[in-house]
């Protein structure tokens, strides 16, 4: 791809995720000044940028919301939610496009047409030149037949007035005889046929019959259309129907801006001169001391950028030099020269009137920005390069590990203890350095939460909206870091709970203002780092969850029966929302209550090795939890054997490790018990819930495993534990995949493998 | 078959000739509620005539960029006739891309 384009794309996703935030702030404070300014900023050089490429659509779509934002920004126009609705819509939509572009190119085959209805939208809150100028732009046309308003949509008029300062602008009428479809023509297709076609109208030649006698192969139909292209051209087009077509220029309506007309002399393209036109213009506009330096260095960009494309790099510098002076002086003057030097030598004195407001008002000298950025030491590496590199790594740990049954083969079958001995400190250099890669590995995976936080902003606003709620959203901890394949799998639970929390959480202004809270519910989304964990929360202080109407809801759903209602606590009843089909939500509505809501959310957060939890007070919030794993690479497992046989159980689960004497066991009700730290743990024979034979060679006492599994523990009775130990697991497949109670299978350094139980489906 | 009724609707598909203008019209003569062109390839000016004369809501969007481009500004679109019903059915936030 272009170099240029692959710099205007990186650029544009920051400009755009900028000015998305900046869309909100204002909405939220309508007289931010920095937010508007730097909003306006981020849109201007955007719109300068998407000039030096054929993306047209795109310049056109930023030019109407520049002109919103300008509006805005000299207080002519107030940010109506709706405008701001609007806006978010266009940023989203050049998003999508910038995204095509970087993709294939080039902008999708639509982008014209969307792109006219968004300006039309955007044009319709704010329309800067008066009805009556529009009806008749073109100063020329005399003959009363001619009316262009009456062909054309106001915008489309506009949009040819603005084409006609760079291109003159033919009207192409075209009036078909009546018997033309006898003699095979096909007018309409004739008339779209017209180069460099800016807008097309159509009217009847007489009006029309009742639909009883029209007659479908006689044409009543009149074209007009307005074209950028030169008169032999479209000449050429109708050579055949020359009496029936009348081609007349309009004349240009003035430029805006007092420069000349440049098309005879200057030696810069056509695009570039119209952008140092426009930088020229923005510079002259009247603005505070800070918000000109920002203006002065985004112009000098777009400047030296659409110099560098057009090949003149020795034009740059001098740009630069200017640059430098605009920003130490604090007045455009410098820079405005200097671009308008380059358009053409006698513009520069005519054009160019001395900036009084800016120079007499003395201000102090601004901190220049470095011209030269430092070169970037970031590099951008496709991520399958990585997660091969994870792979090998993961190879490398299964080698590894079988370092530690060589040197055990070494001393039992070869009887040399010494060799054994320097297998292990080998083993322990190689583990060490493996440990190292792999954390290495795991640091350039790392992304921070913030990559999935920053788009709550706005589907939470949208939300809030829709709902008609009034909702803060308060972000902590977005700097935490996880693994990206973590961060992706956590924002779609998180939106879930995010739009249930809006939708079944928060109450309506009305509702919290009679209960006594601030009519804006405050959602919070928490991250922080947990040992080998982020836990990322959303906090809500809305009605809470009541667990009686969850009991209830559940019973009927037959998620549970009556002894379990009876017996079941509060906090277990609100875990109940987790459980697959239940909905709490009256009616389906757009944004969740479909019943699918929560267990959906459960599940992705398990099958990344998360957890999930909720806690809620009725009336006061809800808190939902997730704890997900830093990394899904690589999963650390206690090996267990039972027999002959080795099984794997997953380290975050297991709470300790104790040994517990035969006589410190007791039964309750036919189940086995025991006392550690005063509570009173329940303990299960694995060799039972394998449906193992049972151990023969009891000892004194058992070793037991103290595993958390869904919020209970439960002391695991095993004969004897292996090693802790890091392992690439494997999920089980093919005919496999229906064996229940096993998360998957692992490859062990001497071959075995090690089947990892999946201890949630077994207790 | 270019165009096609399915009860209210008249359907466009592919290229619309001149000949197909005649069976517009006898459709068109009868009532229809809107006209689907998002199968219309080509729309021969006889054709277009009719659409345009009668102001029949079309719906969808062509298949031809060109034909969307130019001439679905001039017809009368069914979607901007229902716009609170499609505005709201087009507002759903689950479908949204993550």
């Amino acid at each position: 791809m272009n170099e240029l384009l692959i710099q205007f794309v990186a650029e544009a996703r920051d400009l755009l995720r900028e000015a998305g935030e900046d869309l909100l702030a204002l909405e939220r404070a309508p007289d931010n000044e920095n937010a508007i300014n730097r909003l306006f900023r981020s849109v201007h050089t955007l719109k300068g940028s998407s000039g030096l490429f054929e993306v047209e659509p795109l310049t056109r779509l930023l030019h109407g919301a520049e002109d919103i934002f300008q509006a805005v920004r000299e207080h002519k126009l107030s940010l109506k939610p709706e405008m701001v609705d609007l806006t978010l819509k266009t940023l989203d939509q050049v998003d999508q496009w910038i995204q095509h572009l970087d993709q294939t190119e080039r902008l999708p085959d639509d982008a014209a047409p969307i792109s006219r209805t968004l300006v039309a939208e955007l044009r319709a809150y704010f329309d800067r030149r008066p009805v009556e100028v529009l009806v008749n732009p073109f100063g020329s046309i005399a003959d009363p037949r001619v009316s262009l308003d009456r062909w054309f949509g106001k915008d489309v008029i506009a949009d040819a007035v603005n084409a006609a300062r760079e291109e003159p602008m033919t009207l192409v009428s075209y009036v078909p005889e009546e018997g033309c479809f006898f003699k095979g023509e096909d007018p309409l297709h004739l008339a779209m046929q017209i180069p460099q076609l800016q807008a097309l109208g159509v009217e009847e030649r007489s009006s029309w019959p009742a639909l009883y006698d029209l007659n479908p192969f006689e044409s009543n139909l009149g074209f007009h259309a307005l074209s950028t292209a030169d008169r032999p051209e479209l000449e050429t087009l109708f050579r055949y129907v020359p009496t029936q077509v009348t081609i007349t220029e309009l004349v240009r309506p003035p430029l805006t801006d007092a420069l000349p007309d440049a098309a005879s002399a200057s030696i810069l393209p056509g695009v570039v001169e119209v952008l140092l036109r426009d930088q020229i213009a923005l510079l002259a506009l009247d603005a505070s001391a800070q918000e000109l330096a920002g203006r002065i260095s985004s112009a000098a960009r777009v400047a030296v950028n659409a110099l560098r494309f057009a090949g003149h790099l020795e034009d740059a510098a001098p740009v630069e030099t200017a640059l430098a002076e605009s920003l130490a002086s604090g007045s455009s003057v410098p820079l405005r020269g200097a671009i308008a030097g380059l358009l053409r030598p006698e513009v520069a004195s005519a054009g160019i009137v001395p900036d009084q407001s800016a120079s007499s008002q003395a201000a102090p000298p601004l901190p220049s920005e470095p011209a030269e950025r430092a070169p970037s030491r970031t590099l951008r590496v496709d991520q399958q390069k990585i997660d091969s590199l994870m792979n090998l790594i993961g190879e490398l740990v299964v080698a590894k590990n079988s370092l530690p049954f060589l040197a055990r083969r070494a001393e039992q079958k070869f009887g040399s203890r010494e060799l054994g001995r320097e297998i292990k400190d080998n083993f322990g250099v190689i583990d060490r350095i493996a440990q190292e890669l792999q954390g290495a590995v795991m640091a350039i995976r790392m992304m921070p939460v913030g990559q999935v936080f920053q788009r709550f902003p706005r589907l939470v606003r949208d939300l809030a909206r829709k709902l008609g709620k009034e909702v803060d959203l308060v972000i902590e901890g977005e700097d935490t870091e996880a693994d990206k394949n973590v961060i992706e799998s956590l924002f779609d639970p998180l939106l879930h709970m995010v739009r249930n929390s809006l939708d079944h959480g928060v109450e309506a202004p009305e509702l919290r203002r009679a209960s006594g809270k601030p009519p804006a519910a405050t959602v919070k989304l928490l991250a922080r780092r947990d040992g080998d964990h982020v836990v990322i929360e959303v906090v809500d202080d809305g009605r809470g969850i009541d667990p009686e109407v969850i009991k209830r809801k559940a019973y009927e759903r037959g998620l549970i029966d009556e002894v379990r209602l009876a017996a079941i606590t509060d906090d277990e009843a609100t875990m109940l929302v987790f459980a697959a089909g239940f909905s709490t939500a009256e009616s389906i509505s757009d944004v969740s209550g479909r019943g699918v809501g929560m267990d959906v959310v459960r599940n992705a957060v398990e099958k990344a090795g998360g957890r999930i939890a909720m806690t809620s007070l009725k009336g006061t919030g809800t808190t939902v939890r997730i704890e997900l794993p830093l990394s899904m690479a690589v999963s650390r497992v206690m090996t267990v054997a039972l027999g002959r046989n080795l099984f794997g159980v997953p380290m975050d689960l297991i709470e300790g490790i104790v040994k517990v004497a035969h006589r410190d066991i007791f039964c309750i009700k036919g189940s086995e018990a025991f006392v550690l730290r005063d509570r009173v743990i329940p303990l299960v024979h694995l060799t039972t819930l394998l449906d193992l034979p049972a151990e023969t060679d009891v000892g004194e006492e058992i070793a037991v495993m103290v595993v958390r599994v869904d919020g209970q523990t439960v002391g695991l009775g095993v004969s004897a534990f292996g090693e802790g130990m890091e392992v690439i697991m494997k999920p089980l497949e093919g005919m496999l995949a229906k064996v229940a109670g096993y998360a998957g299978t692992a490859l062990l350094g001497d071959g075995r493998v090690l089947l990892v139980l999946d201890l949630k489906e077994m207790i | 078959m270019t165009i096609r009724r399915l009860g209210e609707t008249i359907f466009l598909e592919g290229v619309c000739a001149v000949e197909d203008a005649e069976v517009l019209l006898q459709h068109l003569q009868v009532g229809a509620e809107a006209v689907d062109w998002s199968g219309c390839t080509h729309l021969h000016a006889a054709c277009f005539q009719l659409l345009f004369a009668t102001r029949v809501p079309m719906s969808g969007t062509p298949a031809n960029p060109e034909l969307a481009r130019w001439l679905a500004p001039i017809l009368h679109s069914a979607e901007l006739s229902v716009e609170g019903v499609s505005a709201a059915e087009t507002g759903i936030l689950c479908e949204m891309e993550p």
